[in-house]
C-alpha cells in the first residue's frame, strides 16, 4: 500500500491545519508524518494527541479517527514543522553618541516540541501559519526595548565585532521572545546582528585611506628629498666673500645692489663651477673606465697572438727543469754554508776559552798586586787617620769645656732670675692660703653654729615635745626656733576661732616666718607688730573669701607679684598656678 | 542638667569652681591661678562672664526651664489623644536671649516627631507656651510621652546649640468611668405596698481622677537632662556624616600647632583666650604686643619672609572656634580663604572636617596651608593639631 507522507503545501509556513475532507481521502491510504514534523490532533477545536514521526495505516489512524470522524465532531490534523527557520530583518537605531546605524539581525526560531500545540495561539485566522508572520509579530516588540536600548549604550565606533553587545542584545531578544512568545510554544535559539558600515566608520576608513595616501606621498616626498640631498652633499659650492670688505666701501644704493648683484653672480658662477667639476670627474671616470677596459683588451689581444704559434708544453718543462736546477743549487749551497758556520763556531769556542783562561790568570796576579797596594795605602791612611781623629778629639773637648762653662754661666743667671721670681710666688701663695684657712676657719665655726643651734633645738624639741600642742610641733619641725614657735603658736591661738582654724594659720605663719629667716622672739614679735597686721586680718576672718582668695597671704603686700619661671608672666605672688601657662608656682 | 540647675550665681554653675570665675575677670589670663585649670569662656564672656562647664555649656546663658502648664490633663480615655500645654522659659540670670529652634515629640518607643513652633526668641526671664498633640491612644495603662528640644544661644556669628530631654508619663484608662445605678424604693417596707422609687446613679472614681485634679492646680516643672546622645545623632551637635560621624570636637581639646616658626603660634593647649577663638593672622602674637593668637607669614624655601606675599594675608585672617561640637572657621580677611575645594568668602563660616587644608591665600594656594587633624576617642575629640604646610 502506498504511503503518503504529509507535509506542508508552502516552504514559508510553519504550521498548517489539514482538514477532515483531506483525510477522508486518506482513509485507504497509508500516510506519515515526517520525522521533522509533529502532527496534532484536534478535535472540536480541542487538542488531543500529538505524533512525531508517525507512521499511519488506514487502519490505525482510522481506528482512532472512526469515533471522530462521521460523527458530529470536527476533527482536524495540524501539522508543524519542527525544524528550527531563520527569520532576518532590517532595523535602524540611534547610538550613544547620536549616529543613525542600520543592522540586520537574524534570529534562530523553532516550534517548542514540548508545546506544539500552543502555536495555534499565533495563527491569525486558524489556517496556517508563516514565518514571516512570526517575525512580524515578534519585530515591534524588540525595536526599542532591545536594538535602541543596547546600541544606545555603545558609541558607532564601538559597535562593529563587539562580542558583548550581541550578547546583551541576544540574551534581551531571548527575554522579550519568552515574554511574548514563550507560552505560545516559540523557542529562540540564537540571535545576531550584522552592521551596516555607519557614517562614523566611514569617515574613519576615508581617514584610514587618507592617511595611507599621505604616507605614500610622504614616503616619496622623503625619497625625492634624500636624492636632492644626494645631489646637494656632492655639489660643491665654494662662496668667496668679500663682503665686510664691500660693506665698508659701500657708498650708496647702487653700490649695495651692486654688491648683492655680485653676490648672486659669484654664487651662480660658483655653483656653476661646482656643476662643471662634477661633470668633469664623471667624465675623467668614463675616460678611466674606458682606458682600463681598452688595456684589458690589448692585454688579452697580446696574449692571444703570443700563444699563437708557441708549444706552451715544452716551455713549460724547460721551466720546470730550469726550477728544479735551481732549487738543488739553492740546497747545496745552504748545506755548504751550514757546515762552514759549524767549523767557524767551532775554532771561535777553541779561541774564547783560550783567551778567558789567559784573562782569568791574568787577573788573579793583578788582584794580588792591586791588594798589597791597597794594604800599604790603607796602613798609610790609617796612621794618617789617627793623628787627625787626636787633633779633632782634642779640639771637640776644648770646644765642650768652653761650651759647659757658658752653661754654667747661664744656669747660674736662670737660677738667679728663678730664684727671685719663686720669691714673689711663694708670698702670693702664702698669702692666698692664709686667706683660705681664715675662710675655712670661719666657714667651721658658722657650721658649728648651726649644728651647735640645732643641736640646741633638737635638745629643746626633746625637753619640750612631751608638753607641745600640735601648733608648736608644727613650728618647730618647721625648723623653727621653740622661743619663735611660741610666739607663733600665741598669735595663732589668739587669731584662731577654732583649732582648725588655728592651725591653719598657724601654717601660714610657719611659713611666713620661714621665709623671712625669723630665727629669735624679738624677730617675731616685731614681724607681727608691722607686716603680720595682714596675717591678724586674715586670721579675723578666716575662711571669709576676699583677700585670701584672691591670693593675697599673711604679710603679703597685695600687690606683690612674682613672674612665672615658664613664661615669665607676672603672677599674683599667693597665685598658686600661673594664669598665663598654667604652670605650678607653688605647693 | 536638670532644668532647674543653679545658675552662676548658685555657687558651682556647670562644675566650674568659683575661683576660675574670679581669675577669668583678668584679661588675658588662660588659666586659674588658684586650682590651675584651663579657663573656657563662654563665647559670649563680655556679655555674660560665664565659663564653659564639663557639659560643654556657658550656665549663664543657656538656662532653660520647661513646665507643664496648669490645668494640662495627663490621663485619657484609651482612643482619645492629649494635649500637653508646655512652657518655655529662660532662667538666664542676665539679658541673654536663648532661642528654641526645634521641638520634638516622641511617643513610647516611636519615631520623633518635629513640631511646628511659631516663636523662637526667649528673652531672659520670659517665657512662652507650646502646644503639643498626642496622636489616639490606643493602648490602656501608662505610657511615655518624650518632649525634645534644641536651645541656642547666639553671639555675633557665632551660635551653641544644645538638646534638652524631658518625659512624660500618661495614664491611658479604660473607656467611660464605671457607673452604678442605685434603685432605692421608698416606703417599700410599709405595708401599702406602694412608695417612691428613686433612681441614683453612684460614678466610681479611682485614684487616677483624683491624682488629677490635684495636680492641675499649677504649672509643674519638668525634669531636663542633656541629651548628648540625641545631639550627635540628630546634628545638633558634632558631625552628623563624614569620618568623625557620632563625634564632638569637647570645648577643652587640645590645639597643638606643627610647622610654626618659634614664638608664631601658642603651645599646645585648649583655646582659653578672652574671646574663646584662635585669631589667626598676619598680625604680631599677643605675646609680641599683637593681636593674632597664630601669626601667619609667608616663608619662602630658605626660610625667609616672602613679603609680598604675606601682605596678601590680612592682619586678622582666619578664626579658628569650636561651635556645637565643630570646629569652625570664619574667614575674617579680604579675599578670604579656601578648604580644599570649598570655598569660604569673607566673613563666611566653614565647618572644619579631619584632613582639610586650609589654603590661606586661594590665589596662591600653595603658598601657605593649615592641614587640619583631629581624633576621636569613645565620640569625643580631644585633640585637634593644625599643620602649617610648608612649614617654617
Amino acid at each position: 500500500m502506498k504511503t503518503q507522507t504529509l507535509s506542508l503545501s508552502d516552504p514559508r509556513l510553519l504550521a498548517e491545519f489539514i482538514r477532515q475532507e483531506d483525510f477522508k481521502a486518506f482513509f485507504e491510504k497509508r500516510f506519515e508524518v515526517p520525522p521533522d514534523h509533529m502532527g496534532l490532533l484536534m478535535r472540536n477545536g480541542q487538542f488531543v494527541d500529538a505524533f512525531q514521526g508517525a507512521h499511519f495505516t488506514v487502519g490505525g489512524l482510522f481506528n482512532q479517527l472512526k469515533g471522530l470522524i462521521g460523527g458530529s465532531s470536527a476533527v482536524s490534523l495540524l501539522l508543524a514543522d519542527l525544524k528550527t527557520f531563520q527569520t532576518w530583518y532590517d532595523f535602524n537605531a540611534i547610538t550613544k553618541d547620536k549616529v543613525d546605524i542600520r543592522g540586520t539581525v537574524t534570529l534562530e526560531l523553532q516550534i517548542n516540541p514540548e508545546r506544539p500545540q500552543n502555536i495555534i495561539g499565533m495563527m491569525a485566522a486558524r489556517k496556517s501559519l508563516s514565518k514571516d508572520d512570526v517575525s512580524a509579530r515578534l519585530r515591534p516588540h524588540l525595536a526599542d526595548r532591545v536594538y535602541e536600548a543596547a546600541v544606545s549604550r555603545v558609541g558607532a565606533d564601538e559597535v562593529r565585532g563587539n562580542k558583548g553587545l550581541q550578547d546583551m542584545i541576544q540574551a534581551d531578544v531571548m527575554k522579550e521572545v519568552e515574554r511574548v512568545a514563550g507560552d505560545l510554544g516559540l523557542l529562540i535559539r540564537s540571535v545576531s546582528v550584522e552592521w551596516a558600515v555607519n557614517e562614523v566608520e566611514k569617515k574613519e576608513i576615508q581617514r584610514a585611506s587618507a592617511l595611507r595616501e599621505a604616507e605614500a606621498i610622504e614616503f616619496e616626498f622623503e625619497t625625492l628629498k634624500r636624492s636632492m640631498e644626494r645631489e646637494h652633499e656632492s655639489t660643491e659650492i665654494r662662496i668667496s666673500s668679500k663682503l665686510d670688505v664691500d660693506k665698508m666701501n659701500l657708498q650708496s644704493e647702487a653700490d649695495l645692489e651692486r654688491l648683492v648683484l655680485d653676490q648672486e653672480i659669484t654664487f651662480l658662477d660658483a655653483r656653476e663651477t661646482s656643476k662643471r667639476v662634477q661633470e668633469m670627474k664623471i667624465l675623467q671616470h668614463e675616460i678611466d673606465m674606458l682606458k682600463s677596459e681598452r688595456l684589458a683588451k690589448f692585454d688579452g689581444e697580446l696574449q692571444s697572438a703570443i700563444h699563437q704559434g708557441v708549444d706552451l708544453k715544452v716551455i713549460d718543462e724547460r721551466r720546470r727543469v730550469v726550477e728544479r736546477g735551481t732549487g738543488e743549487l739553492d740546497m747545496e749551497h745552504r748545506l755548504r754554508l751550514r757546515a762552514l758556520e759549524r767549523d767557524y763556531d767551532a775554532e771561535t769556542r777553541g779561541l774564547v776559552r783560550g783567551e778567558l783562561t789567559q784573562n782569568r790568570r791574568e787577573d788573579r796576579d793583578y788582584d794580588h798586586d792591586t791588594r798589597d797596594r791597597n794594604l800599604d795605602i790603607q796602613g798609610k791612611e790609617r796612621d794618617f787617620g789617627f793623628e787627625g781623629r787626636k787633633k779633632e778629639v782634642d779640639v771637640k773637648e776644648k770646644e765642650q769645656l768652653s761650651a759647659l762653662e757658658i752653661q754654667v754661666r747661664n744656669d747660674k743667671a736662670a737660677l738667679d732670675k728663678l730664684k727671685g721670681l719663686a720669691g714673689l710666688e711663694n708670698d702670693t701663695e702664702r698669702e692666698r692660703l692664709e686667706r683660705r684657712i681664715k675662710e675655712g676657719e670661719v666657714k667651721h665655726k658658722q657650721t658649728m653654729d648651726t649644728q651647735r643651734l640645732d643641736a640646741q633645738r633638737e635638745v629643746d624639741r626633746m625637753q619640750l615635745g612631751a608638753k607641745m600642742t600640735p601648733e608648736q610641733i608644727l613650728a618647730i619641725n618647721a625648723g623653727l626656733s621653740p622661743a619663735v614657735a611660741n610666739i607663733l603658736v600665741e598669735q595663732a591661738k589668739a587669731g584662731g576661732a577654732n583649732s582648725a582654724q588655728s592651725m591653719q594659720l598657724m601654717r601660714e605663719m610657719v611659713e611666713q616666718a620661714n621665709r623671712a629667716k625669723v630665727q629669735s622672739e624679738e624677730q617675731a614679735r616685731a614681724m607681727f607688730n608691722t607686716g603680720m597686721q595682714g596675717a591678724v586680718g586674715v586670721a579675723a576672718g578666716a575662711g571669709a573669701g576676699g583677700m585670701a582668695g584672691m591670693g593675697m597671704g599673711i604679710g603679703m603686700d597685695p600687690n606683690a607679684i612674682v613672674e612665672c619661671p615658664k613664661c615669665g608672666r607676672p603672677n599674683a605672688a599667693k597665685a598658686r598656678f600661673c594664669v598665663g601657662c598654667g604652670d605650678q608656682l607653688r605647693q | 542638667m536638670a532644668g532647674g540647675s543653679s545658675g552662676p550665681g548658685g555657687g558651682n554653675p556647670g562644675g566650674v569652681s568659683s575661683c576660675c570665675y574670679q581669675h577669668a575677670v583678668s584679661k588675658g589670663a588662660g588659666f586659674c591661678g588658684e586650682c590651675g585649670k584651663p579657663l573656657l569662656r563662654c563665647m559670649a564672656f563680655s556679655e555674660c562672664g560665664g565659663l564653659i562647664g564639663e557639659d560643654g555649656r556657658c550656665a549663664v546663658c543657656v538656662s532653660p526651664k520647661l513646665f507643664l502648664d496648669k490645668g494640662a490633663a495627663l490621663d485619657v480615655k484609651a482612643g482619645g489623644a492629649l494635649v500637653l500645654p508646655l512652657i518655655f522659659s529662660n532662667a538666664s540670670p542676665i539679658s541673654r536671649p536663648l532661642f528654641i529652634t526645634h521641638v520634638w515629640v516622641r511617643e513610647g518607643d516611636g519615631e520623633r516627631k518635629a513640631q511646628d513652633v511659631a516663636w523662637e526668641r526667649l528673652d531672659a526671664g520670659a517665657s512662652n507656651p507650646v502646644w503639643v498633640q498626642t496622636s489616639a491612644l490606643e493602648r490602656t495603662g501608662r505610657q511615655r510621652v518624650e518632649v525634645s528640644f534644641a536651645a541656642a544661644t547666639r553671639y555675633r556669628w557665632r551660635e551653641e546649640q544644645f538638646a534638652f530631654v524631658s518625659n512624660l508619663e500618661l495614664e491611658v484608662e479604660q473607656g467611660g468611668s464605671l457607673v452604678i445605678n442605685q434603685t432605692i424604693n421608698t416606703g417599700a417596707s410599709s405595708g401599702s405596698g406602694g412608695g417612691d422609687t428613686v433612681y441614683a446613679p453612684i460614678r466610681l472614681e479611682d485614684a487616677l481622677d483624683q491624682r488629677k485634679s490635684a495636680a492641675s492646680e499649677q504649672a509643674a516643672p519638668l525634669a531636663l537632662v542633656r541629651g548628648e546622645r540625641f545631639e550627635r545623632a540628630s546634628g545638633v551637635r558634632g558631625y552628623a556624616a563624614g569620618p568623625l560621624a557620632g563625634a564632638a570636637v569637647a570645648r577643652s581639646a587640645r590645639f597643638t600647632w606643627k610647622g610654626f616658626g618659634p614664638g608664631e603660634a601658642p603651645g599646645p593647649g585648649a583655646i582659653t583666650t578672652d574671646d574663646s577663638l584662635f585669631s589667626l593672622g598676619r598680625a604680631k602674637t599677643k605675646a609680641d604686643g599683637g593681636d593674632s593668637d597664630v601669626r601667619l607669614l609667608v616663608r619662602d624655601a630658605k626660610g625667609a619672609v616672602d613679603e609680598a606675599l604675606s601682605r596678601a594675608i590680612s592682619r586678622r585672617h582666619i578664626d579658628l572656634f569650636i561651635q556645637s561640637g565643630k570646629l569652625c572657621l570664619h574667614a575674617a580677611g579680604e579675599a578670604g580663604v579656601t578648604i580644599g575645594e570649598r570655598r569660604a568668602p569673607r566673613d563666611g563660616i566653614e565647618t572644619l572636617e579631619d584632613g582639610d587644608v586650609i589654603s590661606v591665600l586661594p590665589k596662591y594656594p600653595e603658598a601657605l596651608g593649615l592641614q587640619v587633624r583631629m581624633r576621636a576617642h569613645h565620640g569625643s575629640i580631644e585633640d585637634v593639631t593644625i599643620i602649617r604646610v610648608p612649614a617654617a
